[in-house]
This record gives C-alpha cells, structure tokens and sequence, in this order.
C-alpha cells in the first residue's frame, strides 16, 4: 500500500482548505484553524505547511484578485488536489482502524 | 516605523516566489487590526516576519549550492586535475605554504609554552610577588624581589586583604649534602629555605610525604625526584637522613618529602626545600630589628579574587611607614610596596637578582609572533603569486564556462574553493613538517617541547579559521583576476595576456624580499653584537683562568676559627702554587658572571648616610690582582698590610660615582659600608664583572682571606688534564672531606649570553625558512615568465643575442624589486636595530654593512635561484620555440 506522508499540523490545514473550498488563502486559512481548531497558529509555520504540501502534490495554488486591503497584492487561493484527499482519506481510515483496535475495556472509564 | 523594517527585511530574506501572497496576507491582517492597537500590531507584524524566516520560505543565498555534491565534486574533480597537470607549480605552492604554515605553528607551540608559564597552580590568578623599589629624595633607585623577612607576616597581620604568604630564601652559596649512609656527597645551590605552607600555596605534586606537615619540623628537608635519585637511588627516602654541610647552616635533615620533578613552564624551580624557621635560628642577624634590617627573602602573597590592589598598596605603605618609616627617614630613603602578578614573573620581569634564572622575554615573544605572522603571509603571497601568474593555462575553461552560463560568482566561488582545497592539504602537511622540525626547535632552545597545543580544542578551532581567511585571502584575487576574462577575447585568439596582476605580483615579491632582508639582517646583527661582547676586553685573562669551589664541610668539621682557617686556606694555596703550572691562586667570594656578594650602600666617611650610594660587593684575598691580572690605575705600595680586613680596592667607576676624584686622590681615602670603615688600597680600571649587557657598576673588592667560596687559579694552558689533577689531588689532601668541582671561568661567563644566543639561533632558522619560502616564489615566477616569454628568447638568439645577455635580461627586472626591498628595509632595520640594541650597555654599531651584507646574501641566493631556470631558457635551441606558430 502506498503511504502518504502527512504531519499533523500539515492534516490540519489540508483540511481546513478543504472545509473553506473556494475560499482557501492564507488568511482565511489561520482564522478558520484558530476559530474550529482552537489553536493559535503563526504565519510562519502555515506558509510552511502550505509551502511543503503544495511541493508534496496535495495543494494546488491560484492567484486570485488583488486589493487595497492587501497592500495591492494577489490573494493566493489553494484548493485540495486528489491526491490530498487520498491523503486524508488514508489518515482517517488509519485513525478509525485504530479506534475500532483499542479494546472496549481500555476506555471504559467511570466518572465519579 | 518597525513595520517599514519588518518589511525591508522580509523583502531581503523571503523568496521571490512566495514574496506577494505572503505580504499580502500578512497586510490584509494588519490592515484588520490597525484600528484596535496600533504598535501592538506593529510588533505582531514584526514577529511574523520573525516566524516566516524558515527554510522552506527563505530566498538560496548561495550562488552555488554547496549541498549539490555533482557541482561540488566537479570543481574537486578540475582542480585536482589542473594540481596534477602542473606538478611542479603545485609541489611548489603546496610546499611554500606548508613550509609558512608549518612554521607558525612551531612558533605558536613555543610561544603557547612561553605563556603557559606557573599556570598551572590552582591559586595562580591569586597569588603576586611583592617587589619593592628603593626611592632617595623621590629618585628611584631600583626595583627588586627581595623584601625583609617582617614583611610578609606583618602584612598578614594588619591588612585584611592578604590571605597568605610565603617567603623564600634562596641559599646562593653552594652547601654540601651529604648521604652518609651511600657516602654520598655533592654541592648544592638550588635550596631554599621556604615558609612551611609553601606547598599550600604553590602546586606542585608531591611523590612521597604529607603536604600537610612536610615543612613543619626544623629538621625537615623536602627534595624533588632527581635529588631523591641522586641521592637515594630509586627507593622511597622519606624518613631518611641528610646532611647538610656549610658553616653556620649545617645540621643533620630528615627527607619528609619527595615532589615530581618541577614543570619546566615554572619559573620556581629549586632542588631543596627547607624550613624558614631553621634559617631565622641559625642565621640570627636576620631578625637584628625586629626582622626590618635584611631584605633577603622573596614575598608572595594570595589575595582575594575581588581585591582592590590600589587600596592594598596603600596600606602597604603605611605598614612601611609603621615599622621601618623611622630609620627610612633619618637617610632620606622611602620603600614602595607592589604586587606582581604570578603569570608576569617569567615574560615581564627583568631585575637584576632574581629567584628565576631562565628569564623570558616578552619582546622576544612579540618579535616571534610578527615573523610567524609575516611568514604565513609571505607563503600566502607565494599562493596569490603562482596563481595569478597560472591563470593564463585556466583562460580557456572560464572562456567555455562563461559562455555555457557560468555566473562571475560561481567562477570566483569556483576558483576559492580551489584554493582552500591547497590550503587544506598544505595544512596537513604544515603538521608533519611541524612535527618531524620540533626537535630540532628543541635543541635550539634547549627545552624539550611536545606538540600539546594539538590537544587542545582552542587551537584546531583557530587553526580552521586560519585556514578559512587564509583560503579566501590568497583565492580571492586571483579568483576575481580569472573570472575577470572576457569569453569573446579569449576564444578567439591564442595568445592571451595579463593586463592585471604585474604590480601586484611586483608588490609580493617586494614583500617577500623586505621580510627576507629583515629576518637576515635580524640575524646578522644579532650575531654581530654576541661576538662584540664575547670579543671584548673584559679587563681581565678570561681564557687561564679555572675555577673551583671553595671548601664547606671544612667549616665546621675542623671547627676551624679566624687564624686556624686562615692558615688552613695558606696551606692549601701555597701548596698550590709550588706547582708549575699554576701562576697563582685567589679566593673570592664570588667570581665574573656569578653575581656580586653584597649590595649595599657606601659613602665616604666624612659625609651623612642621606647621600649614600648603592655599590657591589665582592671580598677577595690578598693575591686576586695578580691572579686576575687587574691593571690598578693607582695603588699603594702594600704588602701585609693589604691582608687587613679594612683594605679595600675599588674600581674606576666607584671613584666616579662616590665622587673621589682622580684615582691618585682617591687612595687612601675611607668609605663607611655597613658598620665598616674601609681604607682605599687601590684602584683599578673598570672590569666586566658580569654581561656585557649590564652597564658599569661601582664595585669593592673587600680584602678577606677567609670568605673562599671560589679558588680561581691562573693555569699554564699547555697540559690542562694534568693540571685539574693535580689541583684535586692538592684539594683532597687539604680538604678531605669536601667534594671536587671546577670550571672555565670562560665557558661560565659566556654562559650569560645563552639566551641572546638561542635568540639568535632561533631568528636564523626563522630566516632561513623565510628565504626558502620567498625562493621557492621567486623561482616558479622566473620559471613561469620564462615560458611566457620563450619565443622572445628564440628570436632575440636568432639575432644573435648571447647567453649572459639573455640571463640578464631575464633577472633584470627582479634585481629591481630587490633594491625597492633594500630600500624599504632599510628604516625598518635602523629602528629595530636601534630598540634592540638599546637592551645592551655595551653595543656594537650599526654600520652600513648591516644592510650590505644581507643585501648581498639575499642577491646571490636569488641569482642562484633564477639562474638555473634563466640559464636553461637562454641555453635552448630557438629552433624549438620557433618553429611552431
């Protein structure tokens, strides 16, 4: 099986512009995490994260209009690539085969 | 404001890819939030930036990729290529900056020696030597290292400051000692008689023995590991009995201890440690005046680390003042108290009696440092030199590179790393030639070295830089010279020339020249002013005249007193001198180049103790003049009475310094020294006493018969073997118990001018180096413009032009740089020569020779360097050059 390599920072913000579809720039991207993820997140690291996954083939980019606002700059708008939703596929399926692995008795907790 | 340069340097560092989206986003958030808290924001701005400087957003700064090994390992793969297409440039190049760097670090290894100087006791930072300067009426008089016996506990006593101290007292006289269990019996004059914490406060490792007690009995002698073999043998001799021999000194010792032998790189170093308590009992005028009256002892202290010496000497003054102010006083004399540091003891203190024999010089450690220093540039020179000068066998590859795209930069970066891949290689040559000549550094100086610094972290990490600035100064140049050429003119034709590069390959080899002279010149007239001082008259027969000890054990086994002794010592000289080869025999208290006996201050008697003047002492007998052959300018016509304790014979200088007069007026007259009223037998013309670097002092020969510690005998030269043997066997029969030691009085006194001397030795192999490195520069140029200008040769001989003449023309022009490098030279010799000289009372002159002959060596060693290439070239067929085109 071919794996995807995918951080969890990186799961992340794949799916965040996922979840922003069209609207997918860098802004919009750190204000979406921290509002549903609660997770300050720096520019650095996303531009990073961005940056890596657009070369890793899960991202492809856009330039979108520009605006006062931006200093006359171009929005730049990412949108999720097959084979990134193949990698957030694999991550989830992961994710589900371990939860269904843990046994029942490791999680029942009582709460007192 | 912080914005703009948050901006500015996101502009430097971001990559010019991502440069639009990203500080458009991040303006969009900063426009959002302007409103709320606008320097916050500002700052939050700033942070971004911060956070956005990672590698996968920041621009290459490199031209070259570095990380790209295929690039990487072409450029290896060219150079080395191009390093083995011209063997004998690259054997050359490698070879000079070997030779430089292997040097610097010969030089580095003894001057990291020279400082690692009593470094290595725990206390080091903390400990001084109090010195003490004698000041008359505000005029320094001097500056020494001995102090009174009361200073050191006195200081401990009332200045808070002073830790603890230690006093040393060196006994200069040779004692015997004597293992009576082996029969033993040797003279010995490295003892001292320390304080009991003198272990506690300096480091050295004992063998055998408790630190803690060693020294506390009277009777307790600590001895270093050779003694301990010389004496013992190669067993464990603590508990032990020895005994020590000489006058009021003797006593039977117990061996408490046994250290390791002493680190070279300490300037104690002694063979013997004694109780300071034994000394104060037997010598007991050293605490005539509360111990105030003899300034014999070496003082150290410890302080603490925070300590404020300013304030301490102050007190030390006052401490002054309280004991000894009173009787300063009534003779208009004044004492200063000052700390020396432990780690200045053996490179930046010269006195004249000092505990520390082997001096070191920083001058000397200064000079050492320019010459490593010029060396390795001159070897950098040679690099920037050849290359250039090769650059034209490189013109070809940049004309390809370039037109297939190369950037300047990559060339230049290209050509640097070349030069760094030569540097590396000499580098690890430079380490084994260091090593294979560090014995020969050895036995010039007369210290065994080991390459320690090659352990220590310090040094690789400044030998990589070194390497590092030494890649990119000598690869920069011609770096930028061969990425210089222009692809179209080169391609198109054949023949290409250096428009740059001569003068600077002029100023180099001018530069190699001046250093070469320098380092000749150096030697030269360091040479030249040795043989001046051991060439000079010293007043005195230096060549006939053997020394040997005088007796101890006789002191007091005999328990000889006054006229006993007297006619004990009669007995012994006038066996002596019925043999014939024996002119005549003297027994002095000390003898030229050992020092003088006493210093004290002396004046006449009709005048106060407030004017006195310092004068050396030395007690001589009755027939010193003649066994020394002393020139008297006046004398009296004495016989017995001569052998008066209250005769004295002074020197020229004394009559001068004391004001007598001319010589006639002096005699008779009487000097007060000590307690002692002395009558002037005689004066004689000044003697070199000591080295020639000191000058003239007043000097008293106090006639007593009794003080022998040296018999001097004026020898027949002609069967010296017989002679020795016949002055031991006299000297057994007359002092049975005492051991047999003699000297050449000459072969001593030269002894003064070892260090001038390794000085010497050592700035010729310097210059020796100096010239092989500018040589081996030197020859490759001629070589190198040789080829260039082979067709020139060819037509010129064609034309009928002869062989000397075409040498000619191919030296000319580097017998130019070699008088622009004399003249250069010239101001700097004068000056250095000038400082150096000035250490020296007596001085040779600096004549014109002193440029002349350097001048003169250097010409025939580079004529000889050239000439085999210039003659080879001028020799050659012209058919061969010509007939290609």
């Amino acid at each position: 099986m071919k794996t995807y390599p995918l951080g969890e920072f990186e799961e992340i913000v794949l799916l965040t512009v996922g979840v922003l579809y069209d609207e997918a720039y860098g802004v919009s991207i750190k204000d979406a995490i921290e509002e549903r993820a609660h997770r300050k997140v720096s520019v650095g690291a996303l531009q990073s994260a961005l940056k890596r996954m657009e070369k890793k083939g899960y991202l492809k980019s856009r330039n979108g209009e520009a605006n006062a606002q931006r200093g006359g700059k171009p929005k730049r708008f990412y949108t999720i690539t097959a084979f990134g939703k193949r990698a957030l596929q694999q991550s989830k399926e992961i994710r589900t085969e371990l939860w269904e692995a843990i046994p029942q008795i490791a999680l029942d907790f009582t709460y007192r | 404001m912080i914005k703009r340069l948050a901006d500015r340097l996101f502009r430097w560092f971001c990559h010019p890819d991502y440069y639009d989206e990203i500080v458009g986003d991040l303006e969009e958030m900063y426009h959002r939030s302007i409103h709320t808290n606008a320097r916050f924001v500002q700052w939050r701005y700033l942070f971004q930036v911060l956070s956005l400087f990672r590698p996968g957003l920041i621009r290459s700064f490199l031209q070259i990729s570095l990380t790209n090994p295929a690039i990487f390992l072409h450029y290896i793969h060219i150079s080395t290529r191009i390093l083995l297409r011209q063997k004998f440039y690259s054997l050359i190049n490698i070879l000079g900056l070997a030779v430089g760097l292997g040097v610097c670090l010969l030089i580095y290894q003894y001057i990291h020696f020279e400082l690692s100087y009593d470094q290595f006791h725990k206390k080091a930072e903390n400990i001084y030597r109090l010195t003490q300067t004698t000041i008359r009426n505000g005029e320094q008089l001097g500056t020494g290292v001995y102090t009174t016996y009361a200073l050191g506990p006195r200081s401990k006593e009332t200045i808070p400051e002073i830790k603890e101290f230690v006093r040393v007292h060196p006994q200069e006289e040779g004692l015997i000692l004597i293992n009576s269990e082996k029969n033993v019996r040797h003279q010995e004059d490295k003892l001292w008689y320390v304080d009991s914490n003198f272990l506690l406060m300096f480091d050295f490792p004992l063998k055998y023995g408790d630190q803690k007690t060693i020294l506390d009995d009277k009777h307790s002698i600590v001895i270093t590991e050779p003694m301990a073999i010389k004496y013992f043998g190669y067993i464990n001799p603590v508990g032990k009995l020895l005994r020590i021999s000489g006058g009021t000194l003797s006593g039977d010792f117990i061996v408490t201890g046994v250290l390791n032998s002493l680190p070279v790189n300490s300037h104690l170093q002694f063979d013997f440690l004694l109780p300071m308590t034994f000394l104060l009992e037997h010598w007991r005028m050293y605490s005539e005046g509360d111990g105030w009256g003899w300034d014999n002892f070496v003082t150290y202290v410890t302080v603490n680390e925070d300590v404020n010496l300013d304030e301490v000497r102050k007190k030390f003054d006052q401490l002054i003042k309280t004991y000894k102010g009173e009787e300063l006083n009534q003779t208009n004399f004044a004492w200063k108290i000052d700390f020396q540091p432990l780690a200045d003891i053996h490179l930046k203190s010269d006195y004249s009696r000092d505990l520390a024999i082997n001096h070191g010089d920083i001058q000397i450690i200064h000079s050492f440092s320019i010459i490593a220093l010029l060396i390795l540039l001159m070897a950098w020179g040679n690099f920037i030199n050849l290359s250039t000068a090769q650059a034209i066998h490189r013109a070809k590859e940049v004309g390809v590179r370039k037109s297939i795209g190369a950037l300047r930069s990559q060339l230049i970066s290209q050509f640097i790393l070349e030069s760094a891949l030569i540097n590396l290689v000499a580098a690890l040559l430079s380490i084994g030639i260091a090593y294979l000549t560090l014995p020969i550094l050895n036995s010039i100086i007369g210290i065994e070295l080991t390459f320690s610094v090659l352990q220590s972290f310090e040094f690789w990490f400044g030998f990589a830089a070194t390497l590092v600035v030494g890649s990119i100064l000598s690869g920069l140049y011609p770096a930028f010279i061969l990425s210089s050429f222009k692809p179209v003119s080169i391609l198109k034709s054949s023949n290409i020339t250096l428009t740059r590069g001569p003068n600077l390959r002029k100023g180099l080899i001018v530069f190699q020249f001046t250093v070469s002279l320098l380092l000749i010149s150096g030697t030269y007239l360091i040479y030249q002013q040795l043989t001046y001082m051991k060439n000079q008259e010293l007043g005195f027969d230096i060549e006939k005249i053997l020394v040997v000890n005088g007796p101890r054990v006789i002191l007091e086994t005999s328990n000889l007193k006054g006229a006993a002794l007297a006619s004990k010592y009669q007995t012994f000289k006038t066996q002596i001198v019925k043999q014939n080869s024996i002119n005549s025999v003297s027994g002095t208290s000390s003898v030229p180049g050992k020092g003088y006996t006493y210093r004290f201050g002396i004046r006449k008697l009709d005048e106060p103790a407030s004017i006195e003047k310092e004068g050396n002492i030395v007690l001589a007998d009755d027939s010193f003049i003649d066994t020394y052959d002393l020139e008297f300018l006046a004398e009296r016509s004495f016989s017995d009475e001569m052998k008066r304790r209250d005769g004295v014979v002074i020197n020229e200088e004394a009559v001068k310094v004391l004001g007598l007069g001319s010589p006639q007026d002096a005699m008779g007259k009487a000097l007060i020294f000590l307690d002692d009223t002395l009558i002037v037998q005689g004066v004689i013309k000044n003697i070199h006493w000591s080295s020639l670097k000191n000058a003239q002092e007043p000097t008293f020969f106090v006639i007593d018969n009794l003080y022998n510690v040296y018999f001097s005998f004026k020898i027949n030269t002609s069967n010296i073997p017989q002679t020795i043997d016949q002055i031991k066997a006299t000297y057994h029969s007359v002092f049975p118990d005492d051991p047999f030691y003699y000297f050449f009085l000459d072969d001593d006194f030269n002894r003064q001018y070892q260090a001038d001397l390794q000085f010497g030795n050592l700035f010729s192999a310097f210059s020796i180096l100096a010239i092989i490195i500018a040589c081996l520069g030197l020859f490759a140029l001629v070589s190198y413009s040789a080829t260039l200008r082979i067709k020139e040769i060819g037509i010129r001989k064609v034309l009928g032009a002869g062989i000397g003449h075409l040498m000619m023309l191919l030296s000319r022009e580097y017998l130019w740089l070699l008088l622009v490098a004399l003249l250069l030279a010239v101001p700097a010799i004068i000056i250095g020569g000038r400082t150096w000289l000035n250490n020296y009372a007596y001085r040779t002159n600096l004549g014109i020779d002193l440029f002349l002959i350097p001048g003169l060596v250097l010409l025939i060693i580079s004529l000889l360097t050239v000439s085999y290439r210039t003659y080879t070239s001028a020799k050659a067929n012209p058919v061969e050059s010509l007939k290609t085109e």
